[in-house]
Order: structure tokens, then sequence, then C-alpha cells
């Protein structure tokens, strides 16, 4: 019998939230970090593509990350399309892209890229819009970022080789890189008074006809 | 001679190319006044009427609709002149505080029009805003700084769309012709209805707009 995406990832049905969860653990430390990255085929299958990604012969960013999170909930656990959406925003060098999934009616920010999503403090995630108004209202004490666990793969050109990155280390590398080449802060405080980046979730992008 | 896009469209019958964002406004004003205000909007879903024969309908007042019917027929038309548009679908639908905008395509930028209510915006010195620079006057609460430009038309209704109850009695007799403003001014009663201030609370501030923040697939 052929091995099916379930069987890689080892979650049978999205029973709880923790079940996504453990799908996107899953998806962060499946794809690497490469210098350039893929452009994901539709055509192709997810159990081959999962092997080109854990033999590193492929890797991707956020968009990637997203589109085959998006695709494993679709595909394997049948959620419907407008039940995963992606999640695109940000401006100028500063965009992400997550995934925004409805479960049991209620929609969360899941953020395959940086293995992570937004609770309160004990814990529970937040809502969508109740995470939209309360960056609005810059209340980032009340947010917290929870990372959820596995090892990302990230090239590193000058060993010519893969260094392996927790989630909380693989974001400050990408946040490092927004510090040291493209003047994230000073951006940040003249748009929005204040340098937390769940500020540009307010910028989203719209693309749609 | 050249061919006009939409020549069963007599009110735009010496507009054979639209260039400038003041031929952008005048397909907005048209549509306006084109598309009544009435109950139950009209339900494009399964119809095989042609562009034009959808037209004809509106023009005879036997069909009309709300933000969504404003909004496809000003893309349709818009389409015609060769310009390019995205719809934009925001708000909150559990609150049924819901309103859909055009985003159009001019001179590389994406710019925000909302032909239900007949306006666009500018910042207080008349420069046109995108919809970027829109969104971060919002974030900044520069609520000063962003100016609601209305057409001139008017639009026929017999019903202004109630957010809360879709059997509202409501039904005018007659048909009355409202100004955009005066519109605006009606819808937003009904949004408050519908928990709008309660809403704009969460903000700090009373504006409207801030329902952009919510963009719905």
């Amino acid at each position: 019998m052929s091995e099916t995406m379930k069987d890689l990832i080892g979650v049978d049905t999205v029973e709880s939230f923790e079940d996504l969860l453990k799908i996107r653990d899953f998806c962060f430390s499946l794809i690497p970090w490469t210098a350039k990255p893929y452009d994901m085929n539709f055509r192709e299958d997810l159990v081959s593509l999962s092997k080109r990604f854990r033999s590193k012969e492929l890797g991707g960013w956020c968009g990637l990350n997203a589109t085959f999170f998006q695709r494993v909930l679709w595909a394997a656990y049948g959620f419907e399309k407008s039940e995963c959406v992606p999640f695109d925003y940000g401006v100028k060098s500063f965009t992400h892209i997550t995934l925004i999934v409805k479960f049991k009616n209620k929609e969360y920010v899941i953020d395959p890229y940086f293995c992570r999503h937004y609770t309160y403090k004990n814990g529970i995630p937040i809502e969508l819009k109740d995470l939209i108004y309360l960056i609005f209202n810059k209340d980032f004490e009340a947010i917290h970022e929870t990372y959820g666990v596995g090892v990302k793969n990230v090239y590193e050109e000058y060993s010519n080789d893969f260094f392996e990155c927790t989630p909380q280390k693989f974001f400050g590398v990408v946040k490092d890189s927004w510090l040291k080449l493209y003047g994230y802060e000073s951006f940040m405080q003249e748009i929005f008074k204040a340098t937390d980046p769940k500020l540009l979730m307010l910028i989203r992008k719209v693309d749609r006809s | 001679m050249k061919k006009h896009p939409l020549p069963y469209i007599e009110e735009l019958k010496d507009l054979f190319s639209v260039g400038s964002f003041s031929d952008i406004l005048r397909l907005n004003d048209f549509v306006y006044s084109l598309v009544p205000s009435v109950f139950p909007p009209y339900d494009r879903s399964g119809q095989e009427e042609s562009f034009p024969e959808l037209c004809d309908k509106l023009k005879k007042k036997e069909i009309g609709g709300w933000c969504s019917l404003n909004t496809v027929v000003l893309n349709r038309i818009l389409e015609a002149y060769g310009i390019k548009s995205e719809f934009l679908n925001y708000g909150l639908p559990d609150q049924s505080l819901t309103h859909m905008v055009l985003l159009v395509h001019y001179s590389g930028q994406k710019v925000l029009i909302d032909p239900f209510l007949n306006k666009h915006y500018r910042n207080a010195k008349g420069e046109l805003l995108n919809y970027t620079q829109l969104i971060m006057k919002l974030i900044n609460r520069e609520f000063n700084d962003i100016v609601s430009i209305y057409g001139t038309s008017r639009k026929p209704a017999k019903y202004i769309p109630d957010p809360l109850d879709r059997n509202d009695p409501n039904i005018f007799q007659h048909w009355v012709n409202y100004y955009p403003r005066v519109f605006e001014g009606k819808v937003m009663n009904k949004f408050r209805a519908a928990g709008l201030d309660e809403f704009l609370q969460v903000f700090r501030s009373g504006d409207p707009l801030f329902l952009m923040l919510f963009p719905l697939r």
C-alpha cells in the first residue's frame, strides 16, 4: 500500500486545534529554507513533493509553507477551500503569508513558516477578529506568540550546507535580516509609531477579481 | 469611426475611451444612478441574462440591489473600457456589518471606489489616496486626512438595506432619489442598529472605515 500524507504526518483526523498544530509543525520541519524558493507546482503529488523537501532538493519561504499547509488541509484532511485561505499582508520589503484556518466556526491565524500561532496568556488561541482589534490598539502584552516544535533546515551559503533552527531561532534569523538589510525599525516607527511586526497584519494585500 | 465599448448605454454615448480618473468617476456616478436600491436585492446566480439585458432591467427599475450589485456593474463597465479592478469585500459577517467596494487599477496604483455610496477618498490636500495609503491613515488615526469625495448623481431607492432584518417592511411606496451623502446617512443608521458603534468602540474611534481592516474572502 502506498504511503499517504496522513502516514507521513501522523495525524489521522483533525479533531482538535492541537491536531492542526501538529500538521503545522510537520510542515515547518519538512520544508527547508533555501536561497531560491520553489514555486509549487499544483499538479505535483503531495507525497512526492514531501520527499523532495525531505531530501532538501526543494525549499522555500513563507509563500511555499502557507501554500503547502493549505494543500495538505484540503487534500488530506478534507478542509473546504474557504476554510483555509492565505493571509497575505505587509508592505514594501516587510511582507509575510500565513494561513487563516476556520476551525469549529472560528477563524485563526496559523503561521507554518515560523511554526507559531497567537494565544492569550492562558494559552487559548486568539480568533482573527480579536487579534486584529488587539494589534490595532497596540495591546501587544495581551498577545502571545506561541511556537510549536520542529526543526527547520536552513541553507547557509558560506558553508554550502544546512543548519538546524528551532521556530524561535528561525524567526530571529529572519527578523535579524529585516533589521540589518531593510531599515525595519525606522520604517515601522515612521508608519506605526511602534515596531512590533504584528502591526504589518493590518495592511492586508487584496488581489481578487 | 471608433466603436463604442457600451453602445447600449445612452448615458455614456460620448465616452469612447477612459483615460483620466475623472472619466472613471463619471462611470461610478453613472452606476450609482443606474442601480436602484430595492428589496429584495437581485440575485444574479443562475441568471443567464447578458450584461446589456441586466443594464436594461436596472434602467427600468425592474431589479436593483446593494453594494455587491453596484460593484459588479462598475467592474463590468470598467472592464469594457479596458480598466482592471478587484472586488474588496470586508467587515464582520457575524454582525452583518459587511460592505463591498472596488479597487480600481489606475496609474499603477489600486484606488478604492465605492459605487454603492458613490464616493472615493482623498487626503486633506485633495490628493487621491491609494488603498495602502488609506489603510495606513486609518492605522495612524489620521482621520482628518481622509476625505470622502462624493459623486453628484442620485440613486433611485424603494428600500434602504437593513443588515439586521432582511424582512424589514420599511419599503417606500414611491421611488425616492437620494444624493450620496443622504443615502450614506440612511445606510449608516441601519449599520448602527446592527452594532456598528459597539464595534467602533474597540478602536476608540467612530470611523466606519475601520471595517476595512477585516477583508473577507
